[in-house]
């Protein structure tokens, strides 16, 4: 059979979200053997598992729609090959789907994130008010490394396709939820953290975050599939 | 499983994977199930401990007892130190999250000298009194084993007991007594004393120590009701000793990341200088259909696609054919490459590369010890000339290009001849390179020697020797510098600083305890790692402790001298030492155990079975 392409879809959460994408990898060539997926190998001189995911995700974000492409040598039922996986993977890394890929990977233009971010004085609605005026801007300055790893000053107020700032909770002890949408691919990059980095420094709010990645979309903001 | 403190600063710490646990094959249990906790800690960093054999099977045995849950503990690294400090977080399990403080026994391993201080540092950020005296019912049981056991004297206030030898069979009876104590009314007192009969137990505060005048041992005296001489445990039958089926398998890299199956414990060759060459014995070898079950059962568990096959001297296990013909049968198909490391430079054949297929091919490394073959003949390497000659002749046909040699300075009556002599040997196998007919083309060659300085270790022939002061080290490397005679050798030679303070704390006795103490205060940690060690800091403590450090290192010792040691017993008897101490001082050899037997007196623990012997 000639190797057949898979898009396996999954989540990192909990402790997982401290694997690094180059230990992500390692894991998931290692998880593969273990579940004995019938997969492809790459040949030549240093063959080794056929692999390769979407878009990558920094060290600390929780994934909530992540993809990784394998190549099947032998055919296997998509119900199958979740369910192996699923009893090999460690706490934190599940799969949800796998299915023949749709999109090719040079498809993905956005993805969308939830942050919650938990005041340390309690105070959601002032926290709430902070981020809104804040992305309110006209324009939101930062600098960032581009790809010749030098600072670039960037306009972070255009890449903000949507963004809605609610609270959650009671008074006292409640939290800010801040879903965003942000370019994502190839071509243009923005790490929620960039944003949020900012926001922290200029406005003096002091808070923790988590964030997560939700979706994952293309140009006309479709799901990636 | 991650406490919310922990989750918000680890974003913060260089490799957060070291502090989360998860991993695959990591053990969690219930708590309600278990009677026994105990803290596996490995005083060192997460990726030099979690590539470490022995905590793979003691991790792995002590947790297929039902009611023991072990968990891995590393040294944090100091960016994770500082803020477990600031945010009074205890050294916590890794599998549980919990305080080790609250454990039944907190167990060091100890693989070296140099990481003594971590062990103070980890005692410390526990929580949990640093010497042994002021714990009480309250406190684990700390308990240490591995190499450096066998004279643990200058951390012997700081711990509770030692396991010598082997822990796989002294384990269990360890726990079931500890939980028959424990089920009674508990005193740690009446459980030590009861755990110094069992065999290979060893609990210092049960021994006492005097001292003459000059400085040496006048007595060592044992408690009543305990054995006078402490012998220690092995593991009789291999084929039937317990072996993971399966190993953690870390997320981030660490410094031997693949299965591992051991293929034989001990030694044959009796090289005088290494101690694991001594410690070890008697050689016991396991089957190769048992060898070969366990590399197949590991990589299927774990995921791994390469398996090493671990021993002191590989190429002296008398089944590796078999072995490798039956691995070969499998290992291919699901692609998981063999390695055979610890190879001896008379035992690397083109017929051996052949079979091993390296897929990734890195350089060879050799370890010749020493320069001239005098030396060699003092330190009983038996290795000659010739045969390494003829073996980089093999790896130069089978298209290496780079060889690196693995030699000692500071040996016991080397002279600065026998020093040069290191880069006279190099440039030989240089000139072998460019003499060879079937060399790589168009490539050059790459010789690097390497030379670390000798370290005396008890147990050793050379245990009443001293070490070359740091002056002589230092105009020895020097001199080795300078006798360099081509572009094509590269030398490189580790601090002597640190092998100065490795050789204090090797012969060391209980009077070293203070110096800890203090370098412990003055922040001494991670001692093994150039970024941290300082002999000035050290230097602090030993003076302010009124202690002189070459009394331990640079000091000749008479065979009568009561060594700290003696009431230690790991088989090889003093005679022998005696014996081969005199011989090396003429530079005489010893016969590998396999052509015929030296008495070592090591066979005793086996029912005076040496598989050295049996295997004619």
């Amino acid at each position: 059979m000639q190797p057949l392409p898979i898009r396996i879809f999954f989540r990192k959460k909990g402790a997982a979200i401290f694997i690094s994408h180059l230990d992500l990898t390692r894991c998931m060539s290692r998880i593969m053997r273990r579940a004995k997926i019938p997969f492809w190998y790459t040949e030549g001189f240093n063959p080794h598992a056929y692999m390769t995911f979407a878009l990558p995700l920094s060290l600390g974000i929780t994934g909530l729609y992540e993809c990784m492409d394998i190549k099947l040598i032998e055919p296997m039922p998509f119900e199958e090959i979740i369910e192996r996986l699923n009893n090999s993977l460690p706490e934190g890394l599940s799969v949800f789907a796998a299915a023949l890929p749709v999109h090719k990977n040079t498809a993905i233009a956005w993805s969308r994130y939830e942050v919650v971010l938990q005041p340390k004085d309690g105070d959601s609605g002032k926290l709430a008010a902070s981020l809104s005026e804040f992305l309110s801007r006209e324009s939101i300055i930062t600098e960032k490394k581009n790809k010749a790893k030098k600072m670039v000053q960037i306009d972070l107020a255009p890449h903000i396709k949507e963004y809605t700032v609610t609270e959650r909770g009671e008074e006292g002890n409640g939290a800010v939820v801040f879903l965003l949408t942000l370019p994502s691919g190839c071509t243009d990059n923005i790490n929620p953290h960039l944003l949020l980095n900012l926001f922290e420094s200029e406005s003096g709010s002091g808070f923790s975050s988590t964030v997560a990645r939700t979706e994952v979309l293309t140009a006309d903001l479709q799901k990636f599939v | 499983m991650l406490n919310e403190k922990l989750s918000d600063i680890l974003l913060n710490v260089q490799k957060p994977g070291r502090y989360v646990g998860g991993e695959i094959g990591s053990i969690t249990k219930s708590l309600a199930d278990i009677n026994i906790r105990f803290a596996f800690c490995f005083p060192d960093t997460y990726e030099i401990g979690m590539s470490h054999l022995g905590m793979k099977i003691l991790y792995g045995l002590y947790n297929s007892i039902p009611d023991v849950w072990c968990e891995r503990v590393f040294t944090p690294w100091t960016d994770m130190e500082e803020y477990m400090r600031r945010l009074h977080i205890p050294l916590y399990g890794l599998e549980s999250g919990d305080a080790i403080k609250q454990f039944d026994f907190v167990g060091f391993t100890l693989q070296y000298e140099l990481s003594y201080s971590n062990i103070l540092l980890m005692l410390d950020l526990a929580e949990i009194p640093l010497l042994s005296k002021e714990r009480t019912e309250e406190h684990p049981i700390v308990v240490c084993g591995g190499p450096c056991a066998c004279n643990a004297e200058p951390i012997a206030d700081f711990v509770d007991m030692f396991v010598l030898g082997e822990g796989e069979e002294v384990s269990e009876e360890l726990f079931d007594l500890y939980k028959k104590h424990k089920s009674g009314d508990y005193s740690r007192a009446a459980f030590l004393l009861a755990a110094a009969n069992v065999e290979g137990v060893y609990v210092p505060s049960l021994y006492d120590v005097s001292y003459k005048e000059d400085g040496t041992i006048a007595a060592v005296t044992a408690a009543d009701g305990v054995p006078e001489v402490v012998k220690k445990r092995i593991v009789r039958d291999m084929d039937n000793a317990y072996f993971p089926k399966n190993f953690v398998v870390p997320f981030i890299d660490i410094v031997h990341d693949r299965a591992i199956a051991e293929i034989f414990r001990g030694c044959i060759r009796g090289c005088r200088f290494c101690q694991a060459g001594f410690l070890y014995r008697p050689v016991r070898e396991k089957s190769p259909d048992v060898i070969n079950r366990q590399s197949r059962d590991l990589c299927g568990f774990t995921g791994y696609d390469e398996v090493s096959l671990s021993s002191l001297s590989s190429s002296d296990y008398t089944r590796l054919p078999e072995l490798l013909g039956e691995m070969l049968l499998w290992s291919e198909e699901d692609k998981v490459s063999i390695s055979l490391p610890s190879l001896r430079v008379d035992g690397f054949s083109a017929e051996l590369t052949e079979k091993l297929k390296a897929v990734r091919r890195g350089g060879l490394t050799f370890a010749p010890e020493a320069g001239s073959q005098r030396l060699r003949d003092v330190i009983n390497k038996n290795v000659r000339e010739e045969e390494l000659l003829k073996t980089c002749t093999v790896a130069f046909d089978g298209g290496w290009t780079t060889i690196k040699l693995y030699f000692m300075i500071g040996l016991p009556t080397e002279t600065l001849d026998d020093v040069a002599e290191i880069c006279g040997l190099s440039q030989k196998v240089v000139n072998a390179f460019y003499q060879n007919p079937n060399k790589p083309k168009g490539k050059g060659v790459t010789v690097t020697a390497s030379a670390s300085t000798f370290v005396p270790k008890p147990f050793t022939p050379f245990q009443w020797e001293p070490q070359d002061t740091i002056e002589v080290i230092h105009e020895k490397q020097r001199h080795l510098r300078t006798s360099v005679t081509s572009r094509k050798i590269t030398v490189n030679w580790h601090d002597a600083d640190t092998s100065f303070l490795e050789a204090v704390f090797a012969r060391g006795d209980r009077r070293l305890a203070p110096v800890l103490l203090k370098a412990h205060e003055l922040g001494c940690k991670f001692d093994g790692w150039s970024d941290f060690f300082s002999l000035e800091r050290w230097q602090e403590a030993f003076d302010f402790c009124e202690i002189d450090p070459a009394f331990y290192a640079n000091r000749r010792r008479s065979y009568d001298e009561i060594l700290p040691w003696d009431h230690l017993d790991y088989g090889v008897s003093k005679d022998f030492l005696i014996r081969e101490h005199k011989k090396s001082l003429c530079a005489e050899t010893t016969p590998n155990c396999r052509e015929s037997c030296s008495g070592c007196g090591a066979n005793k623990l086996n029912g005076g079975k040496c598989d050295a012997a049996v295997a004619d």
